[in-house]
């Protein structure tokens, strides 16, 4: 896909956007990015859906039982998965730290050849299998997962699928656009579970 | 499991012959796991039949469920004719043509998002505005999302034989 992709649906007219609820608001705040603005005006035509997605998003961000290297493979094969050009130019960032190193996150697209750990690729099978045919889940991934996750890390797996494949429309209309083409980006979240896309990573 | 459960509060005429379901019933880990992040699965499955048509979605809903789980069983519908020919449809003359637009879209989107092109999207706005086709894009996420993650927790559910 393009880096240069032309958006797929007009955009409402106009420069200003209008009536942003309190959540996009500070969302404008925090990722004043070009990317994100073309997300923000095409949310105007549905702001209602728009914000219940957000407000889903970040509930599932807030929650707290999966260790956040998982997460962040498990975000970043969605990403590779649905080939989001956003998604894929950002990298968790906590406390001024990546939460992966890049050659981990490199090993996202072959994991199964790599040397991640088997948690962290069951992990992966299950997003996996979420974005293909879950209904051929079989008998012996059930098994991987019930072993090496709790009910409630599951939850907060699927959960996590969920938002971060909230991608899948923006794929489609061609609003995936990466905050900078030419580099990768740092993505955090505040308190509220709400993304914060910052600084340009080196 | 299709067809069960709670109904939404989406019950205008316009809601036309289908009427949308939230599985309430499969998705109980969840809610029992992470209530408040299922309350708003909930509240955005509502808000996805209101921004779009919600006989279109339905379509949509019952084209993705059998992608993602080929097994499941068809629910009723009060089109009858409709619900059978989902699996074919492309073959089938019962569709209207924005409802053949919005059943090969749902179906890349399905299949693999990345190659949802320009056609597709040119297909629904030649016969939907803009502010619609944005409305049942962002829809069809939604029961995408609600059909995956039913028919992954069914899975789940008949390997795991308890929980922890």
């Amino acid at each position: 896909m393009s880096q240069s992709q032309k958006i797929r649906l007009p955009l409402p007219e106009g420069d200003a956007v209008p009536a942003l609820s309190g959540r996009m608001a500070r969302a404008s705040e925090q990722t004043p990015d070009p990317s994100s603005r073309a997300q923000r005006r095409a949310a105007e035509y549905r702001p209602d859906l728009a914000t219940a997605m957000g407000e889903l998003h970040a509930a599932a961000v807030r929650l707290g039982e999966l260790d956040p290297q998982t997460s962040e493979l498990v975000r970043l094969r969605c990403a590779t998965w649905h080939n989001c050009r956003v998604c894929k130019s950002l990298r968790h960032v906590t406390g001024g730290k990546r939460v992966l190193d890049e050659s981990t996150a490199a090993k996202v697209a072959a994991y199964e050849d790599s040397d991640l750990d088997d948690h962290e690729k069951v992990a992966l099978r299950l997003a996996d299998a979420y974005m293909t045919v879950p209904g051929r889940i079989d008998e012996e991934l059930s098994a991987q997962i019930s072993q090496e996750f709790t009910d409630g890390e599951v939850a907060e797996m699927l959960l996590d699928i969920i938002a971060w494949t909230q991608q899948k429309p923006l794929v489609a209309l061609a609003l995936d656009i990466p905050p900078d083409p030419a580099a990768l980006t740092s993505l955090d979240f505040d308190e509220r579970g709400e993304p914060i896309i910052g600084a340009t990573l080196s | 499991m299709k067809g069960e459960d709670v109904r939404t509060s989406q019950s205008s005429p316009a809601a036309g012959e289908f009427q949308a379901a939230f599985p309430a019933a499969s998705l109980e880990m969840i809610r029992h796991q992470a209530p408040e992040a299922y309350e708003h699965l909930r509240h955005t499955y509502a808000e996805a039949y209101r921004a779009a048509d919600p006989t279109l979605l339905e379509l949509a809903r019952l084209r993705i469920g059998l992608i993602v789980d080929p097994d499941a069983p068809l629910g009723p519908g009060s089109n009858e004719a409709k619900v059978r020919a989902i699996e074919d449809w492309a073959n089938s003359d019962v569709y209207s043509p924005v409802e053949r637009a919005c059943l090969a879209f749902a179906e890349q989107f399905a299949f693999y998002v990345s190659d949802v092109n320009d056609e597709l999207i040119e297909d629904l706005l030649a016969l939907l505005p803009p502010d619609e086709v944005y409305g049942l894009v962002n829809a069809i996420y939604v029961v995408d999302t609600v059909e995956r993650l039913r028919a992954t927790l069914a899975r789940l559910s008949d390997g795991r034989g308890g929980s922890r």
